[in-house]
């Protein structure tokens, strides 16, 4: 196994190498990095073009100059990382610290929520093959792959940015038409998903319809866009439900020792929202003491799980780490929310849709909760219109991951001793169909870092993307290069990790 | 995995071929094996229903604006300008009238939205066709040559492969697209060039496989060249995937395309291409919002319709992802309203008596080969 990943790492470092002089080659010979000041009519022009000839190192050969480039960066090895300067002669390192942060923040939550709606969507769409759902679903997804992600950026950006904004400065209300049509839709969709006979069709779509009308007629008095909470009783009922439901769907409600531990592991995530509220309302460390406590979650929800679990420590383990996930994360949520009126006092527009943050908000006067929510805010447009193309290649590729694997000798296996739906699609099928889409991951991961510089092109912002095309326009191969070599290595991890993950996940290619 | 399938997928073929003979012995003639490909493609409505939208927008695209010294019917040109009429709002079915004076509108400068978009339209299918042959032909060299020589060739070839994907493809293709500085032919030129990773991987894989067949080392031991082996024995043999992944990576093209121009990087003025129209007319999109709508509306029209024949070409080349003996469901059953139990025993109950001899349950003969995810069991 050693000797596989050190083969993997090795072979990984050549192409990265290849790579790098590949686009350093193309982008010094991409154009004349002087043109600018060719056409200047400033006098001060021939001195200029000295200075930045001698700080782009023009009077060199093109290999001379990568030489130079590749010795800073390999420096990284021994913790002396210089990415070069640009035309200007600013340093690189602080610049790409920068840039990076806010690109690689979009790119990390665009795939993991594209890897999580997109599976779900195409389990659905297998279990229901050749339904209305399904059809609606394989449609759907060739439409996503037929958009160009810029027109559909451009469209968000001045209709669903502007128009929430709107709503929002208008108190955010929902009218009856409103709350009647999105009832509608719901109540035609879910009984679609959720299958069944006609009759118990019409029974969901009635109550699908009738619950959420009342939901949002709930929403709307409570005035829930400007202050929007879960609040305690919300965290004690939903926590009890995730415990009960998750337990429901991978195991089953008879395996007493399973539920258990996870209603046990939603006392303590019920227990620990109201310890640990004055803690939070201002954090100390900020992230890192979220993910402190978010590990100390986990550590609990693992011990829980092996002392309690009895027979099924696995199964115990896989659904309180779940519970207590996303226990976390709702109260985390309700944190978030908390904080919304303060947000919407200062920013009344909430999305500007320029930039990735409300320059303002970096100083010391606000606090850690108004900056990320400032963040989160300027990011879900962005991180929505990227993750198009990533759900539909994710749907697409698990639904015929798991109709492929339906057909393997070991599910009728499983059918045939007696073994029920739920564990049939969740023990047996759905896990041997991730099997295949650990590559897919490391593939989307390039390809969504080429949508960033796209968003960032459309959104403003001042990331990795930006940088890369300014670069390029300038034909200065600094920026470009430190585009290439930071996404390249991203992405090449990714990779790297796809294959060890396949290789712990499939025992018959490791080697 | 295939290799654990392989004995699954020859007996499912075993049983395609069966039916397709005994289709073939009621009507008493027999079809080669490109008429049964077209066949199976014309059976396929969106695919067919794409490639009639496809043809109908080119030729709207060429014969309107005429393409070099071939005049079109289109009487105003992309460049010329004159009076803005009504704001340039588009006269499409406005006052009883099919097109109008600007059937999409005016920009600005009082130039005719429909001729711009139709030339653009032009350049971008001329981008996105010669992107789709060029990176073909390169893919498929790479691939074979991999996958027929192995050794050092090989290892060459697909580190080579390997270097070019890792460089995410919109920022090589920018790189590649400033470089040749916005001549379209250039630019397709270019852009196919660096767009062949993934068809050469697939490639070296069929032929890898191919290379093991018997009527292979048939053709060696008779003394055949290399070349005639590759070109005579293994390109046709792996036809299906290569003719599907030429359409895929026209549709893929086409959104190239478009994002390069949008970024500054593809097509440049004069010329102009759909992807340019969005981005020169994207502070218009809420004072112009057509300037905006129809070039996208035509990228998603292009790359959709071509999607979909890709989609109908796989089908047809490779039937057997198709499940056999399993009827796609009518409307009444995918809308839920009609429940397959009661639809089987609707045609259970036309031969009720029963024929003898024919004592299979209608589920039973599509069983194995049905969806096997479904929830409901037989009790």
């Amino acid at each position: 196994m050693l000797k596989y990943i050190l083969k993997r790492f090795g072979s990984t470092i050549l192409v990265l190498f290849g790579a790098s002089v590949l686009v350093f080659f193309m982008t010094v010979h991409s154009g004349d990095p002087l043109a600018d000041l060719r056409e200047s009519n400033d006098p001060d022009a021939p001195y200029q073009m000295e200075q930045r000839i001698r700080v782009m190192n023009l009077d060199q050969p093109w290999y001379v100059r990568y030489w130079g480039w590749l010795r800073g960066v390999l420096g990284c090895f021994y913790g002396q990382c210089d990415f070069g300067v640009n035309r200007e002669g600013q340093q690189m390192n602080s610049i790409l610290a920068g840039a990076a942060q806010d690109s690689l923040r979009l790119v990390f939550i665009a795939t993991i929520a594209s890897i999580v709606i997109g599976i779900l969507i195409g389990i659905m769409s297998a279990i229901r093959q050749y339904s209305l759902f399904d059809y609606s679903v394989s449609f759907i997804i060739f439409l996503f792959w037929s958009m160009p992600v810029f027109w559909v950026a451009v469209l968000a950006k001045d209709y669903l940015a502007i128009g929430y904004n709107n709503w929002m400065q208008d108190g955010g209300h929902f009218s009856w038409p409103q709350i009647f049509i999105i009832s509608a839709v719901l109540a035609v969709a879910i009984p679609l998903v959720a299958g069944g006979d006609p009759k118990r069709r019409v029974i969901t779509g009635v109550m699908t319809f009738a619950a959420s009308a009342g939901a949002l007629w709930f929403f709307d008095s409570s005035s829930f866009a400007t202050t929007p909470r879960i609040g305690g009783i919300g965290i004690i009922i939903l926590s009890l439900a995730l415990a009960v439901g998750l337990t429901a769907l991978i195991t089953g409600l008879n395996n007493r020792n399973v539920l258990y531990t996870s209603l046990m592991v939603a006392g303590i995530g019920i227990v620990a929202y109201y310890a640990t509220w004055g803690l939070l309302e201002n954090p100390p460390g900020g992230w890192f003491l979220m993910l402190g406590l978010f590990a100390l979650t986990i550590v609990v929800c693992v011990v829980l799980a092996r002392v309690f679990g009895g027979y099924a420590k696995g199964q115990a383990t896989a659904v309180s780490v779940i519970t207590g996930t996303l226990i976390s994360g709702l109260i985390l949520l309700d944190h978030f929310m908390y904080h919304w009126p303060e947000l919407i006092s200062l920013k009344a527009r909430p999305i500007s849709t320029i930039g990735s943050h409300t320059r303002r908000f970096t100083e010391d006067d606000v606090t850690w909760w108004q900056v990320n929510l400032d963040l989160l805010t300027q990011l879900w447009v962005p991180t929505m219109v990227l993750m198009i193309t990533s759900v539909a290649t994710y749907t697409r590729y698990t639904r015929s991951s798991m109709l492929e694997v339906a057909r393997q000798d070991y599910i009728r296996t499983a059918r045939a001793k007696g073994a029920n739906e739920r564990s049939v699609t969740f023990k047996h099928a759905f896990r041997n169909a991730m099997i295949p889409l650990a590559t897919i991951v490391a593939f989307d991961f390039a390809g969504l870092i080429g949508g960033t510089v796209i968003m960032e092109q459309v959104f403003n912002w001042n990331g990795m993307g930006g940088l890369f095309v300014t670069g390029l326009q300038q034909v200065d191969p600094a920026p470009v290069m430190g585009f290439v070599i930071v996404t390249g290595f991203v992405a090449v991890m990714f990779n790297f990790l796809a294959d060890i993950a396949y290789a712990l996940l499939d025992p018959r290619i490791r080697v | 995995m295939s290799e654990n399938n392989s004995s699954d997928l020859e007996q499912q073929m075993t049983d395609l071929a069966e039916v397709e003979d005994a289709k073939l012995q009621n009507k008493g003639r027999s079809l080669s094996q490109n008429q049964l490909v077209l066949r199976r493609f014309f059976s396929h409505k969106p695919a067919v229903l794409s490639l009639i939208i496809l043809v109908f927008c080119a030729v709207m695209a060429f014969s309107s604006l005429g393409y070099g010294p071939i005049p079109g019917w289109w009487d105003k040109t992309h460049t010329a300008t004159g009076p803005v009429i009504d704001g340039g709002r588009p006269t499409m079915f406005q006052n009883g009238q099919i097109l109008g004076e600007h059937p999409f509108g005016q920009t600005q400068m009082g130039q005719d939205y429909f001729a711009q978009v139709m030339y653009g339209m032009q350049q971008s299918l001329i981008i996105a066709f010669v992107v789709g042959i060029v990176s073909t032909i390169v893919g498929v060299v790479i691939g074979a040559l991999a996958g027929f020589y192995r050794g050092w060739i090989e290892t060459i070839l697909m580190r080579l492969t390997d270097v070019v994907i890792v460089v995410p493809l919109l920022v090589i293709a920018a790189v590649a697209g400033q470089m040749v500085g916005g001549r379209v032919w250039l630019l397709a030129l270019v852009l196919g060039l660096i767009t062949w990773t993934g068809l050469a991987r697939l490639v070296r894989a069929e032929i890898l496989t191919l290379r093991e067949k018997e009527y292979v080392a048939a053709s060696i031991a008779m003394g055949s060249s290399a070349w005639r082996i590759i070109l005579r024995h293994m390109v046709p043999n792996s036809i299906g995937v290569i003719i599907v992944n030429t359409t895929f990576s026209i549709a893929a093209a086409i959104l190239l395309e478009s994002s390069l121009s949008y970024i500054g990087f593809g097509v440049r003025p004069p010329e102009l291409s759909l992807g340019f129209l969005i981005n020169y007319y994207e502070s218009a999109s809420s004072t112009r919002p057509w300037l905006f709508w129809f070039p996208g509306i035509f990228i998603v029209l292009i790359a959709l319709t071509v999607n979909f024949i890709g989609d109908g070409l796989r089908d047809a080349y490779d039937p057997r992802q198709k499940r056999v003996g399993d009827r796609r469901p009518g409307l009444l059953r995918s809308l839920g309203l009609r429940n397959r139990r009661a639809e089987e025993r609707v045609a259970g109950a036309g031969n009720a008596y029963g024929t003898p001899g024919t004592a299979t349950h209608p589920v039973s003969a599509s069983e194995p080969k049905g969806n096997t995810m479904r929830f409901w069991r037989k009790k």
